[in-house]
C-alpha cells in the first residue's frame, strides 16, 4: 500500500527569524539522512525575477541547493507581488488553493516527507485564501513554530500560534537567542512550554555572530558603492555596522569592542579611517562621494581590507548596511556548512524525527 | 649607520648636468662642501658631469662605494636599488619621491622597494627626502640651497620642507649642526635608528627631532631612555590635536597617536618636549652651548627694572628658584655698583651701566655658590656698549661651570653683538622668556637625570585563572569581558572587587540578593548605556527582596523608556559599600606606545573636571604615586577641613597591579575601574565597576 507522505510545516510569526536558514538546515540534514524530500514555499514573498520567471528567492535557492527536479512553479506556485493583489481583489479571480493543492500533490508524488516553508508571518495569503492556517490544515501538517527570540514576546505568538493552529502544532524552536538569555530560556520558559503549555521545545539555537555576516562584496553590490582599494579582500565577513563620527582616541576604543563590524565615515576622515585599518575592521565604506586620501588606500590595500565608496549620507549609508545584513539571506557555503553545525548542536534531532512519523535512519 | 655620516665614496645616482635638477643640486652640494671621499656621478648618458667621470650605470662602478644617493625617477627606484645591492652597497639614500605620499601605486612601489633592500640587506634613507649633511666628514648629501653651519646639534625631521626652513634660519641665527637628517617616509631608517646611531657620536652633544608619529613606539622608548641618561633628546611633536591628527594620518598614513601616550612617553624617557618648532631650537642653542646648570637657582643680571621683572615673573611660572645671593656676593656688588642699583636679585646695574659695571657685577655673582645658572639681559640705551658687553660675558664667564644665558634685547643695534655672543658659545635670546624656557627644560633634563631607578614590585597573581578566562572569551567570539569574568581577573591580580551578581531574570535576582546580603545596589547591565544614573539604571540603599523586586522593575522601565534599543543583559546586584571616595584607573593600550595607565577623580563629575593623569606600564611604587600626585584632587584625597585621609598607598598599589596585570597580558586592549570605591586611611579600596576589552592586537 502506499504511504502518504508526512508533511513538515516550518512557519514563524515575525519577520527575519531565520526560519528560512532553519529550513534549509533542516532539509539538508533530511537529504542527508536518505529521505525522499520534497520541498514547497507556497507562498513567495520575496520577489524574484529568473529570466521571463517570476519566482521567489527562497524556493529558487533552496531547489538550487537541494538539486531539486520539481519545477520552479511547483515548489513556489503564488508570488505575492503589486500584480497579484490587483488580480485578487478584482472580479473572476483565479482560485489559488486550487493552485497550490495540485502543485503539492506533484511535489509531494513519491515523497516520504514534504517540508512546507511559510510566509514572512503564518497570516500572509489570508486574502488569497492561502494563510499558514488554512494550508497547514489542507495538507494535514504538522505545524513547527520557528520563533527569533524577543524579551517583549517571547512565548506570546507561540500561544496565539497555538490557538490557530490548534493541535497541528508540534512544537517550537527557538532561534537567535542572546547569551544572556540562554539560561532563562532552556531553564525557565522550556519547562515551563513542556510540563504546562504541553509545547514541545525542539531546539535553542544562540545567536551566532558569523551567521548573521554579510562579505564586503555583498555590501558592495548592496550599497551599489564604487570598491576604491581591497578589492582581493571582497569576501571578509562583515556583522555590524558601525558608525565613525567620534574623535580618533575614542574610534579606536569603540571599534577594538566591535571588531567584526564595518565602518561607514566620510571620506575626509582619514583619521577615522586610519584608525579602522589598523584595527583591523573587516570593511570601510565612505560617504558622500568624497575620494580618501591617496595613502589610506595604499594602506588598505597591504592590510586587505575593502574601501568602499558611496554616494549616499553616512547616516543613510549606515542604514541601508543595517537592511542589508538584516535581510541577508544564507547562501555562502560557509554559513551552510554553519548552520548544519549549530543545528546538530542545539536542535534534538531524534525528537523532531519522531514527532514527524517518519521511519528512522542512521 | 657609518656608511651614512662617514662614506669612504659616494655615488650619485641621476646625478646631472643641467641648471636646477635636483641631481645637479646634491652633486654641487657634496662637491661644494669639501668631501674628501670619491664621488662618482651616474648617468646613463656617460660623459662627464661637473668635470667629473660620469658611469652610465652602477655595475660599471670601479668600486662598490659605501653610500649611493638615488635621485631618479620613483618607478626607476626598485631596480636602481637593485643594481646598488648586486654591486655590494650597503646603504642608499633616496631623494626621490613618488612613493607613499603620493598615491595607490606609489605605496605599492614603496612596498617593492622595502622588499628590495630587504633582499640585499641594505640600509635606505628616504624616499621622499631632503638627503643628509654631516658637518665633520664634511659631506652635504641633500639638495638643500643652504649649507648647515658646524655645531653640536643633530637634528632630523619628517618634514623634508621644514629642513630647509630650518637650515636658512639657523644660518641666520648662527646655530650649527652635527648631522642634518631627513628622513623622508621612514621606510627603512626611522627615528630608532638615528638615536641609536647618534648615541655615542661624540660631535653630537645634543639631539633634536620634528616628528609627526612614531613607528616602532616600544623600541623608541627603550632606546629613548638609554640615550637621555648619555645625552639630551629635544622633540617637537606635531598632529597633537585633533585637526593636527587628522592632517597627519592623510599626509603620512601613520595614526598621529594619542597626546596622553606621547607625554607619558616622554615623561618616561626623559625626552625633552618643544611646544613649538622655534622653541626646539632654542633649547636646543641652549644644550649644545652650555652646560646643563646644577640646579634651579637663576640669577638675573639686568640694566632694566622691566625687564628684571619679567623674567622673575617667568622663572616663578616655570617652577624655577630666584638665586638668593650669598652674604660676600652682595657686599662684592655694593663694592662695585652706584648705591641705586639693587643688590639683590635680580642685581640691576641701572640703564647708564657701561660694559665694566656688569663685568663687576658678572664676577661677583659667578663666583657665588648659590647660584646655578645666570641670566644676563641689556636693553640697549643710548650709552649701552653691547658689544663691549657682549666681550665681557664671552671672558668672564669662561670655564667657571655655572651656565649663563644672555638676554641682549632690540633690534639691529644687538646683532653684532650677538654674533659675538653665539661664536663663543653663548645662547642670546631676544626675549627673557625664551631663556627661561630653555633653562627650564635643561633643569628638567637634570633632575631627571638625578632621580634613581622606580622600584617596581612584583606582587602574587594567578595567571592562569586568567589565561583560562582569556581563551574562554576569545574562542566564543567576543571581545569585551563580562561582569563576572572581569571580577575574576581582578580578583586573581589581587585587585579587590566588590561582591557582584549578574542576574538576567527576577528570580535570578532575588537569589542574588539574598546570596550577597542586604543592604545591596542595583544596576542595569547593558552594553550600551555607559551612563546608567542617566537612564534610572541605577538603585543604592537596597533593605530587602521586596524593595529589590520593586528596584529590578524600576530599572528596567526606566530604561525600556529612555533606551527603548539598548540590548539588555540584566540586572546587576552589589553588595552596598561604605561612603568612600571615588577613582577612576584605567588603560588604554596605545598602538604606539602600549599600555597606558590612568588615573582620575572619578564619580559624576569625572567628565566635566577631567583631572587624570597617565603613565606607562609598567609603573613602581614613585611612579604611581606621582601619578595621584599630579592629580588637582590629590589634596582632597589627603583629606581637607577635618575630613580623615583617604588610603592614597591602597590606591597606589591597585595601580601597580593593575600595571602588572596588563603588562603581563598584551591582549588585554582597554580596562577601567569606574569607579574604585577609596576607603579612609588604611580601609582600603575597592572596584565597584569594572570593565575589560581584550583581544589580539
Amino acid at each position: 500500500m502506499k504511504e502518504e507522505p508526512k508533511v513538515l510545516y516550518l512557519v514563524s510569526e515575525q519577520g527575519f527569524s531565520g526560519l528560512h536558514t532553519i529550513c534549509l538546515g533542516i532539509t539538508l540534514r533530511l537529504r542527508r539522512q536518505g529521505y525522499r524530500l520534497g520541498y514547497m514555499k507556497p507562498l513567495g514573498n520575496r520577489y524574484r525575477k529568473e529570466g521571463d520567471l517570476l519566482t521567489d528567492d527562497d524556493a529558487y535557492e533552496t531547489r538550487r541547493e537541494l538539486g531539486l527536479e520539481e519545477e520552479l512553479k511547483d515548489i513556489c506556485p503564488v508570488i505575492f507581488t503589486a500584480q497579484l493583489v490587483r488580480e485578487a481583489l478584482s472580479e473572476g479571480r483565479p482560485d489559488y488553493l486550487s493552485s497550490v493543492r495540485r502543485a503539492f500533490s506533484r511535489v509531494s508524488e513519491g515523497k516520504d516527507i514534504v517540508i512546507l516553508q511559510g510566509p514572512l508571518a503564518a497570516a500572509q495569503g489570508a486574502f488569497l485564501g492561502i494563510s499558514t492556517y488554512r494550508l497547514a490544515r489542507e495538507f494535514a501538517a504538522r505545524v513547527v513554530m520557528v520563533e527569533k527570540y524577543d524579551d517583549a514576546f517571547f512565548v506570546d505568538h507561540l500561544l496565539c500560534a497555538r490557538d490557530a493552529f490548534g493541535d497541528r502544532l508540534e512544537g517550537v524552536i527557538y532561534n537567535m537567542v542572546p547569551p544572556v538569555r540562554y539560561s532563562f530560556v532552556n531553564e525557565t520558559l522550556k519547562p515551563y512550554l513542556e510540563e504546562t503549555e504541553g509545547i514541545p521545545v525542539f531546539g535553542v539555537i544562540p545567536e551566532d555572530r558569523p551567521m548573521k555576516a554579510v562579505s564586503a562584496r555583498e555590501l558592495a553590490e548592496g550599497l551599489r558603492g564604487e570598491v576604491l582599494a581591497g578589492e582581493d579582500a571582497l569576501e571578509n565577513q562583515v556583522e555590524g555596522v558601525l558608525v565613525g563620527a567620534m574623535g580618533p582616541e575614542h574610534a579606536i576604543s569603540i571599534f577594538r569592542k566591535r571588531k567584526g563590524q564595518c565602518v561607514v565615515t566620510g571620506g575626509d576622515r582619514s583619521d577615522i579611517q586610519l584608525a579602522a585599518l589598523e584595527v583591523g575592521m573587516p570593511c570601510l565604506i565612505l560617504s558622500g562621494s568624497l575620494y580618501p586620501s591617496s595613502i589610506i588606500l595604499g594602506k588598505a590595500d597591504e592590510l586587505k581590507i575593502p574601501v568602499i565608496l558611496v554616494p549616499d549620507d553616512t547616516l543613510g549609508a549606515a542604514e541601508k548596511v543595517d537592511l542589508i545584513l538584516k535581510t541577508s539571506r544564507t547562501r555562502d557555503p560557509r554559513k551552510l556548512a554553519r548552520i548544519e553545525e549549530l543545528l546538530d548542536m542545539y536542535l534534538d534531532w531524534e525528537r523532531l524525527l519522531r514527532m514527524t512519523g517518519l521511519p528512522p535512519r542512521s | 649607520m657609518r656608511e651614512f655620516f662617514r662614506p669612504h665614496s659616494v655615488a650619485v645616482i641621476g646625478a646631472s648636468e643641467k641648471p636646477g635638477k635636483v641631481g645637479r643640486v646634491v652633486l654641487e652640494n657634496i662637491l661644494g662642501c669639501g668631501y674628501p671621499g670619491d664621488v662618482y656621478p651616474v648617468n646613463p648618458h656617460g660623459g662627464e658631469i661637473l668635470g667629473l667621470k660620469a658611469y652610465p650605470s652602477v655595475e660599471e662602478l670601479p668600486e662598490a662605494p659605501d653610500l649611493a644617493v638615488i635621485i631618479v625617477p620613483a618607478a626607476a627606484v626598485p631596480s636602481v636599488l637593485d643594481q646598488c645591492g648586486l654591486k655590494g652597497i650597503k646603504a642608499a639614500v633616496v631623494i626621490s619621491a613618488g612613493f607613499k605620499e603620493a598615491g595607490r601605486e606609489g605605496y605599492r612601489l614603496e612596498l617593492e622597494l622595502e622588499e628590495m633592500a630587504r633582499r640585499h640587506n641594505m640600509r635606505v634613507l628616504g624616499p621622499n627626502c631632503l638627503g643628509l649633511a654631516d658637518t665633520s666628514t664634511p659631506l652635504n648629501a641633500t639638495f638643500a640651497r643652504t649649507t648647515p653651519l658646524t655645531g653640536r646639534l643633530a637634528f632630523f625631521s619628517q618634514s623634508g620642507a621644514l629642513c630647509t626652513a630650518a637650515l636658512g634660519w639657523t644660518r641666520e641665527h648662527g646655530l650649527g649642526f652635527s648631522k642634518f637628517i631627513s628622513i623622508g617616509n621612514k621606510m627603512d631608517v626611522d627615528e630608532v635608528d638615528l638615536l641609536k646611531a647618534l648615541e655615542d657620536d661624540w660631535h653630537s652633544r645634543v639631539i633634536a627631532g620634528y616628528l609627526e608619529g612614531i613607528k616602532r613606539g616600544e623600541e623608541f622608548l627603550r632606546l629613548a631612555a638609554e640615550v637621555t641618561k648619555k645625552k639630551p633628546v629635544v622633540i617637537f611633536k606635531a598632529g597633537t590635536t585633533q585637526a593636527g591628527a587628522k592632517a597627519v594620518s592623510s599626509h603620512t598614513g601613520t595614526l598621529a597617536g594619542s597626546e596622553n601616550a606621547y607625554a607619558a612617553s616622554f615623561k618616561r624617557t626623559g625626552v625633552i618636549r618643544a611646544e613649538s618648532m622655534e622653541e626646539l631650537f632654542h633649547i636646543c642653542r641652549g644644550f649644545s652651548q652650555q652646560p646643563v646648570p646644577a640646579g634651579d637657582r637663576v640669577a638675573i643680571l639686568t640694566n632694566a627694572g622691566g625687564p628684571g621683572i619679567i623674567t622673575a615673573d617667568a622663572l616663578e611660572k616655570a617652577g624655577l628658584k630666584m638665586a638668593g645671593l650669598e652674604e660676600k656676593t652682595i657686599s662684592r656688588l655694593k663694592e662695585h655698583l652706584p648705591p641705586a642699583s639693587n643688590f639683590y636679585n635680580p642685581v640691576d646695574v641701572l640703564g647708564d651701566a657701561l660694559a665694566d659695571r656688569y663685568r663687576a657685577a658678572l664676577e661677583a655673582l659667578m663666583e657665588d655658590a648659590n647660584i646655578d645658572s645666570i641670566i644676563c639681559i641689556l636693553t640697549p640705551q643710548a650709552m649701552t656698549q653691547p658689544v663691549e658687553t657682549a666681550r665681557v660675558l664671552v671672558d668672564g664667564c669662561a670655564g667657571k661651570g655655572k651656565s649663563v644665558f644672555a638676554v641682549f634685547m632690540g633690534g639691529t643695534e644687538i646683532d653684532e653683538a650677538e654674533g659675538i655672543l653665539h661664536a663663543a658659545g653663548i645662547p642670546n635670546y631676544r626675549f627673557p622668556e625664551t631663556a627661561v624656557h630653555t633653562i627650564r627644560a635643561m633643569v628638567e633634563y637634570r633632575s631627571y637625570l638625578s632621580r634613581g631607578e622606580d622600584e617596581v614590585v612584583s606582587f602574587e597573581a594567578d595567571r592562569e585563572v586568567v589565561d583560562r578566562i582569556f581563551s574562554r572569551v576569545l574562542s566564543e567570539g567576543r571581545y569585551q569581558l563580562g561582569e563576572m569574568e572581569a571580577r575574576e581577573v581582578f580578583l586573581s591580580y589581587g585587585i579587590p572587587v566588590a561582591r557582584t551578581l549578574l542576574a538576567t531574570n527576577l528570580t535570578e535576582c532575588i537569589a542574588a540578593g539574598r546570596e550577597i546580603g542586604y543592604p545591596v545596589v542595583a544596576k542595569i547591565a547593558s552594553p550600551q548605556i555607559l551612563h546608567k544614573t542617566e537612564v534610572g539604571g541605577v538603585k543604592v540603599g537596597i533593605g530587602n527582596t521586596d524593595e529589590l523586586i520593586e528596584a529590578y522593575e524600576e530599572i528596567n522601565a526606566n530604561v525600556r523608556r529612555l533606551m527603548p534599543n539598548a540590548t539588555v543583559w540584566g540586572v546587576v546586584v552589589q553588595e552596598m559599600l561604605k561612603p568612600s571616595r571615588e577613582l577612576i584607573v584605567g588603560m588604554n593600550r596605545d598602538p604606539q606606545f602600549g599600555p597606558l595607565l590612568m588615573v582620575g577623580l572619578g564619580g559624576i563629575y569625572v567628565e566635566v573636571l577631567k583631572d587624570v593623569s597617565f603613565r606607562l606600564a609598567p609603573v613602581g611604587k614613585r611612579e604611581s604615586m606621582e601619578m595621584l600626585k599630579e592629580l588637582k584632587t590629590y589634596w582632597l584625597l589627603r583629606g581637607s577641613r577635618g575630613e580623615k585621609p583617604a588610603d592614597i598607598g591602597a590606591v597606589a598599589e591597585v595601580i601597580q597591579r593593575v600595571s602588572q596585570l596588563v603588562s603581563d597580558f598584551p591582549v588585554i586592549q582597554e580596562l577601567d575601574i569606574n569607579p574604585l570605591r577609596v576607603f579612609d586611611r588604611d580601609m582600603g579600596c575597592v572596584a565597584a565597576d569594572a570593565r575589560m576589552i581584550i583581544g589580539e592586537s
